[in-house]
């Protein structure tokens, strides 16, 4: 079964160029799908259309039975909690704290529960990925790179969303500190197995660690998806240059 | 001739651009402060801002209220002297202060203060994506961010219009008194004469019109902030130059429709 389905998205800022020309693309329920290609080939465009940021030109997205393009913009929104992301810098609120960050999403959409019961989760969720009771009350700017991201993914698992997305999770990242994310996406994952992981990035090393599926995009379409298998045995030309030359850009 | 009609193809995109402006900005402050009043509703996000644009602004407004009320009892009482009407000082620095000058002033010293710190917050949200975090948890960024800042200055200009009004008066009234050694009780006595609750009215009526101006403005510069720091930049000097100049230059067709209704109503 299918978490999120792209049937032939096509999307133009300017009437001329398209973004994307014709992206047709299933994401598997509760697996890792990683997203990769080149800067500049339309998967920071395509997660937005996914998260109804965006809407398409044309084509049609269906994310957990739900035709997004019927929905009207307050409808998006709501529907967007069962979106959970981790943005390349985290964007944590920063005049909140950490933990006030991971109990923002909780207090706005768990009313039934008491301020502990709310604590409880949000402290629950800021263990789960390594942050100890010392960062709790430190304000953004007072975290490393690598905190702050754990931050931002204890914000984005607060709620348990069905769909956890992360934009570029290791672009700027040391190769410690890169391993060091990528297994925090596979031990998030693990925890709920029920959950659909979507990863963008550029990185081909992280997407054979971590992605059950992978979809290459090129030009505004999809060059070619399956596992780390099909990747290596394919002889389309780019694909092996990627394969090649890891993240590099050519 | 190519000069000529080059230049009217400028102008009448110059035009276009800020009719759609306008237009645009309209829309974001009706939508903005339409979803304010639906729920959930953010009263505490309107305190928080409410506190921002009124009380820290208090000191600042009497400051340049006090030297205003003086500064302008100054020159009305050199230009009176020559005709012996000194006084007529407090009426006429009343008049000028409650109808014009303290809406004006406060509008132009809060949209420089509070709005340019509206839009340099939001624009700072917008490009380290903490705006499009509110987007994806499912919470409306303009709802959260926006309502409540619009709203905040609807409420805190005419207050602060009061408090500039009345500080004004005192530094008017101080000058007037005491170092002009006009008399107190004619001062007070051609004040209540000459004013009247209207002149209040039409003071309080322009402030909250130019409250959602600069509210509106600054929060839509901040929230399409484009671009890094460069851009927060742009958009927290734009906010504030477009508040001001329209702040400006709506003043005058406030003050022409005020006539015109008064003229209308009888009043």
């Amino acid at each position: 079964m299918n978490a999120i389905e792209i049937k032939d998205l096509r999307k133009t800022f300017d009437g001329e160029k398209y973004i994307l020309d014709g992206i047709t693309l299933n994401i598997p329920k509760g697996k890792i799908t990683v997203i990769i290609g080149f800067s500049g080939t339309g998967k920071s465009v395509l997660i937005k259309h996914v998260l109804g940021l965006i809407r398409p030109t044309s084509g049609s997205i269906n994310v957990l039975g739900t035709d997004i393009g019927l929905l009207n913009d307050e409808q998006m929104i709501r529907f967007r909690s069962h979106f959970g992301m981790l943005f390349q810098d985290a964007a944590l609120f920063d005049d909140f704290t950490t933990i006030e960050n991971v109990l923002f999403p909780i207090q706005e959409f768990r009313k039934d529960l008491s301020k502990e019961q709310k604590l409880e989760i949000a402290k629950l969720k800021l263990s789960q990925v390594g942050l100890s009771e010392e960062h709790y009350d430190k304000l953004p700017s007072e975290l490393s790179g690598g905190m702050r991201k754990r931050c931002g993914l204890a914000r984005a698992i607060a709620l348990d969303p069905d769909i956890l997305l992360y934009d570029e999770p290791t672009t700027g990242l040391d190769p410690v500190m890169t391993e060091t994310v990528d297994n925090l996406i596979l031990n998030t994952h693990n925890h709920n197995r029920e959950s659909t992981t979507v990863v963008i990035s550029h990185d081909l090393h992280a997407a054979f660690r971590l992605g059950d599926h992978i979809a290459m995009l090129d030009g505004g379409k999809v060059l070619l998806e399956g596992n780390a298998k099909t990747f290596f045995d394919s002889d389309i030309d780019l694909v092996q240059k990627f394969v090649a030359k890891g993240i590099k850009h050519e | 001739m190519i000069f000529v009609t080059n230049f009217i193809q400028q102008l009448r995109t110059a035009i276009e651009d800020y009719m759609i402006f306008l237009g645009k900005f309209s829309i974001f402050g009706y939508e903005s402060v339409r979803l304010f009043f639906k729920k959930p509703y953010r009263m505490d996000q309107l305190v928080k801002h409410l506190e921002f644009v009124a009380n820290k602004s208090i000191f600042i407004i009497c400051l340049t209220a006090f030297f205003t009320g003086m500064v302008l009892s100054f020159q009305i009482y050199l230009g009176y002297k020559t005709i012996n009407s000194e006084n007529l000082v407090g009426p006429t620095v009343g008049l000028g202060i409650f109808r014009e000058l303290g809406p004006v002033l406060t509008g132009l010293i809060v949209s420089a203060r509070a709005g340019g710190a509206m839009a340099a917050r939001l624009g700072t949200m917008r490009v380290t994506e903490q705006i499009d975090a509110f987007a994806v948890m499912g919470i409306n960024p303009k709802q959260f961010l926006i309502g409540p800042r619009i709203i905040a200055a609807l409420i805190a200009m005419p207050l602060l219009n009061g408090v500039f009004c009345f500080v004004a008066m005192l530094g008017a009234y101080f000058i007037s008194v005491y170092l002009l050694n006009l008399d107190s009780a004619v001062f007070i006595d051609k004040l209540k004469v000459w004013l009247n609750p209207q002149h209040l009215n039409e003071g309080l009526f322009k402030a909250f019109v130019f409250g959602g101006l600069f509210g509106t403005i600054c929060t839509y510069r901040g929230y399409h902030t484009k671009g890094g720091a460069k851009g927060v930049g742009e958009a927290t000097n734009s906010g504030v130059v477009n508040s001001m100049v329209l702040i400006i230059v709506s003043d005058f067709f406030l003050t022409k429709m005020i006539r015109l209704f008064l003229v209308w109503t009888g009043l």
